[in-house]
């Protein structure tokens, strides 16, 4: 799984974050307040305006103080029943038929089912929830006032703010309801799909024979059933025990025995390992050049940074540091899992794979480049290969005890915990690096982990369900808020517009600090009808300039208003659940106060907008 | 009650506390330009005391519908102010002690009678038990109690209407707003709301109506105003405007055709001028107020000419 940013501890992102959401807030008030004065002052003139400006404002707090959560709520559940009977539910309908055809279309013969039947369940409810909750909250107000119901209303004494959150609330309960629905279908969807089995007789097993410690073992071997596109290797020892192997991102226990079974077949029971919810301990990355000196690492040519690449057959190595590894986490050892990437520089055998190794080494005492401080003190663990496949996970759990060699050259069994940690950080170092020449391994940061445990998959599930809700809430505040002074369609049009702004968020910044180049939006026009390629510069001169200065001033805005959308992507967590990694607690918390902080302002934007509007003209 | 009604009509009109004031209430429709179009409102300076029927009229376009709606906040005014309890006209809290009917009724169609009327009553400070009594009560008095679970969009415009008043009642209000409550409604309708209304006075309530139908506005109206194109042109008690004060009506029962001769010798006399002396009409709308109780009670056509 790609994770481009690592997911920061709670108190230092609200460090981080909290300062930059004061002065948006500012910004906004500013900006509010600013708009106000003039559009007042053009009807009123300026002192006028300020007269007015301030004695809306201290009837919005004589508002905010008398309000009422009864009338909220009686707001609230009329968007609720007029949501039921415009017949929402037909989006359920529409996603159970989504689903039931899905079943036909999604590739059974996949090599990572699991990933894909949850991201399909996943991001279809995405879409879906969030086209739902633009409609309901763009059209509802706009409605009321072009039917005039609206009339019924504000002549109770009903605040304004309190009709703009009781329809919030009220899509949002609607939203939710719906969630809830597509979460459990999902659920039994991804499962039944999932569920598949496999037979082998003992009678297609083959005799082979091991030597393990100078004796001689027999022990069965054979490929059971095809089954969705796959068969799995089963082995029975010879002490009786069957094993099943991992193919497909799964494995399977066995259901049945030829002693128990009717037809005198091992049957394998259910799938095992396409649903679950690990928790990575990740650490940090750094790399040593194939000459063996401090590096940073490959650039094998693709675009994106996101991986660097270690030379096969020389020095060169990629070093992982983790930090607090104690035998209270993992008091039987290290388990280490890990997704490489693969570039050939010749094709060599592709079926076979390449050969990496992973040694574990005590922490030395390095500087910040790197570069070893004082004399190599370090033990390191015999070399252990393993197979590197392209975009295959590999699991290796390493045992407590293990061969090494101290810093004199000679061998022991050691403890990992006394001889490979650091004492006092409890420090260690993987090193990885690749065998073949002319062969390279690729890896970011986030690719090799120790597992630490496994949280229930539900969990996972409803977790990514939560986040769903999270873009849920967003979107409705900012169409309802929008909905307070367009009209329906172009508060819609308004809300997507948001969407798709705070989506591109990155690339509005990247363009506007100039890091892609091609220029703005005037000058990026003037290029594609002059036909000039992004990287050639533009011919200098009065012209140039002029498109230069203006498109500063439009990316300016833009930068601004981009920054302040809301990103949905990054409330996207489906790739955690679809890939089987636990969603941090602290994620979901800093994601509810970034959606309580869109909420908010959308709310008192939408107070002040209806308040200042004419309803009866 | 009775005690009320009685003290209301012993009080002298101008000591009444005056429950809505407008003082130069002007209100011009702009363009996107901010260019006048239409001055729908010039300088009105009106005001309605408490317990009294208050009547705007004026053809369509003269500024009827304009002034309730500054009254009540649904609209800005260009310029001057209108007072509402003492409050403004944009402060929302003095809506608890209003009620308003507009002109269709605009309801949500997608609830019942009882959905509706529980959903404004949940607007205003009740308990729920409070809230639940006033919407039967409500429902029972406009009569309507046998399409209570109907949805709204399949009411007769008479049914609807009788619901948008049944919703302007819930908070038992002390100022009734009424845009145009007889348009539309069939004579039965009529003499209903106008029933009402007078019962709203009779329990010391203030009622501000505006029509263009002018006979239900004699009829139940204590002071009325007449607007034409934004401009104030009558404003006085219904009773003193519509005086004809040179004639004399007489009314007697069981004269025999040698009395009304006498009669007429005796104004001769006098120096009168006799106008007419003939049986005076009932009016139609009695005609067939009557027809509809006696159908009501025996159905089936009219046997024969009675008259």
């Amino acid at each position: 799984m790609v994770l481009e940013k690592p997911i920061l501890p709670l108190l230092e992102w609200l460090r981080l974050n909290l300062p930059t959401f004061a002065i948006g807030l500012i910004g906004v008030v500013v900006l509010g307040l600013l708009i106000g004065f003039l559009a007042g002052a053009l009807r009123h003139g300026p002192m006028g305006s300020l007269r007015i400006l301030l004695q809306t404002i201290s009837a919005a707090l004589v508002d905010f103080r008398h309000s009422s959560p009864r009338r909220i709520f009686a707001i609230a559940r009329l968007a609720f029943q007029e949501s039921l009977r415009r017949r929402v539910l037909v989006v359920f309908g529409v996603f159970v038929l989504a689903l039931l055809f899905a079943g036909w279309f999604l590739d059974p013969s996949s090599k990572h089912p699991a990933r894909l039947y949850l991201s399909f369940v996943l991001t279809s409810t995405n879409y879906l929830v969030l086209l739902l909750a633009v409609f309901l909250s763009a059209f509802s107000l706009p409605n009321d006032i072009k039917n005039r119901t609206i009339y019924t209303i504000v002549t109770k004494p009903v605040r304004p703010w309190e009709i703009v959150v009781g329809r919030m609330l009220g899509f949002i309960a609607v939203g939710t309801t719906l969630l809830i629905l597509m979460c459990v279908f999902s659920y039994f969807f991804v499962k039944r799909g999932l569920q598949h089995a496999h037979q082998i007789a003992p009678q297609e097993m083959v005799s082979q024979t091991l030597d393990v410690d100078d004796e001689s073992m027999e022990q069965q071997i054979g490929e059971s059933s095809l089954t969705m596109a796959h068969r799995h290797e089963v082995i029975v020892g010879p002490d009786g025990r069957v094993s099943v192997s991992n193919e497909h991102d799964h494995s399977h226990g066995i259901l049945e025995t030829p002693e128990s079974s009717r037809d005198g077949e091992y049957l394998l029971g259910k799938p095992e390992g396409f649903l679950e919810a690990r928790v990575p301990v990740r650490g940090s990355l750094r790399f040593i050049d194939s000459s063996g000196a401090p590096g940073s690492g490959t650039n094998v040519g693709y675009e994106t940074k996101y991986r660097k690449y270690i030379e096969g057959g020389s020095l060169a190595a990629a070093i992982w540091t983790f930090e607090d590894v104690r035998p209270e986490n993992f008091p039987e050892g290290l388990p280490i899992e890990m997704t490489l990437r693969v570039f050939r520089t010749f094709q060599g055998d592709i079926e076979q794979g390449l050969t990496g190794t992973i040694q574990l080494v005590k922490p030395a005492l390095r500087d910040e480049n790197g570069i070893l401080i004082g004399p190599d003190t370090s033990w390191r663990s015999e070399e252990i290969s393993f197979p590197a496949q392209d975009y295959t996970t590999f699991r290796r759990f390493i045992p407590r005890k293990i061969e090494a060699r101290d810093p004199q050259g000679n061998e022991k069994i050691v403890d990992i915990f006394e001889e490979l940690t650091d004492p006092e950080t409890g420090a260690i170092e993987i090193w990885i690096r690749c065998l073949d020449s002319g062969q390279y391994l690729g890896m970011a940061p986030a690719d090799l982990y120790l597992r630490a445990s496994d949280r229930p998959f539900w969990l996972n599930f409803i977790k990514g369900y939560t986040s769903i809700w999270f873009q849920l809430v967003v979107v409705t505040c900012f169409g309802v808020m929008f909905s307070t002074i367009l009209s329906g369609p172009v508060a819609m049009m308004s809300t997507l517009a948001a969407i798709v702004m705070g989506f591109f968020k990155n690339f509005v910044f990247d363009v506007a600090s100039g890091e892609l180049p091609g220029g703005g939006p005037l000058e990026s026009l003037v290029r594609l009808i002059q036909q000039v390629g992004q990287m050639t510069d533009l011919a200098p001169g009065l012209g140039t300039t002029i498109i230069t200065r203006i498109d500063d001033v439009l990316m300016l805005v833009i930068q601004t208003v981009s920054y302040a959308m809301p990103d949905c992507s990054i409330f996207n967590t489906s790739r955690f659940v679809a890939y089987g990694f636990n969603i941090p607690g602290g994620l979901m918390v800093q994601h509810f106060l970034i959606t309580l902080a869109y909420a908010f302002v959308a709310s008192i934007v939408g107070y002040f907008c209806l308040r200042t509007r004419e309803i009866a003209a | 009650m009775e005690a009320t009604v009685a003290d209301a009509a012993a009080k002298p009109q101008q000591d009444a506390e005056i429950v809505i004031e407008t003082r130069n209430l002007t209100k011009d429709y702009r363009d996107f330009w901010g260019r006048q179009k239409v001055r729908a409102l010039k300088a009105l300076d009106l005001d309605v005391r408490e317990g009294e029927i208050f009547g705007l009229l004026g053809p369509n376009g003269s500024g009827k519908t304009t002034t309730i709606k500054l009254i009540l906040g649904l609209l800005f005014p260009t310029s001057g102010e209108a007072l509402v309890f003492g409050k403004k006209a944009s402060d929302v809290s003095k809506n608890e002690r209003i009620g308003y009917l507009p002109e269709e009724s605009y309801l949500y169609k997608f609830l019942n009678a009882e959905e509706t009327l529980d959903f404004y009553g949940r607007l205003f400070d009740m308990t729920p038990a409070e809230r639940k009594q006033r919407v039967e009560e409500l429902i029972n008095m406009v009569g309507l109690d046998w399409a209570k679970r109907r949805q709204l969009k399949e009411y007769s415009k008479g049914m609807t209407r009788r619901i948008g008043l049944a919703q302007a009642l819930i908070n038992d209000p002390e100022l009734i707003v009424l845009d145009e409550p007889t348009t539309g409604l069939d004579p039965i309708g009529t003499r209903e709301m106008k029933d009402l209304i007078l019962k709203l006075k009779a329990e010391g309530k203030t009622v501000v109506m505006c029509s263009h139908l002018l006979a239900d506005v004699q009829d139940v109206c204590d002071r009325i105003a007449i607007l034409y194109q934004g401009d104030l042109k009558e404003l006085g008690r219904v009773d003193s405007l519509l005086k004809v004060r040179d004639v004399t009506q007489i009314r007697a029962q069981g004269l025999s055709d040698a009395a009304k001769q006498e009669i007429e010798e005796v104004i001769k006399r006098h120096d009168g001028k006799v106008l007419g002396i003939e049986n005076p009409t009932t009016t139609l709308e009695e005609l067939f107020l009557n027809i509809v109780r006696e159908s009501e009670a025996r159905p089936g056509r009219r046997a024969t000419e009675s008259k």
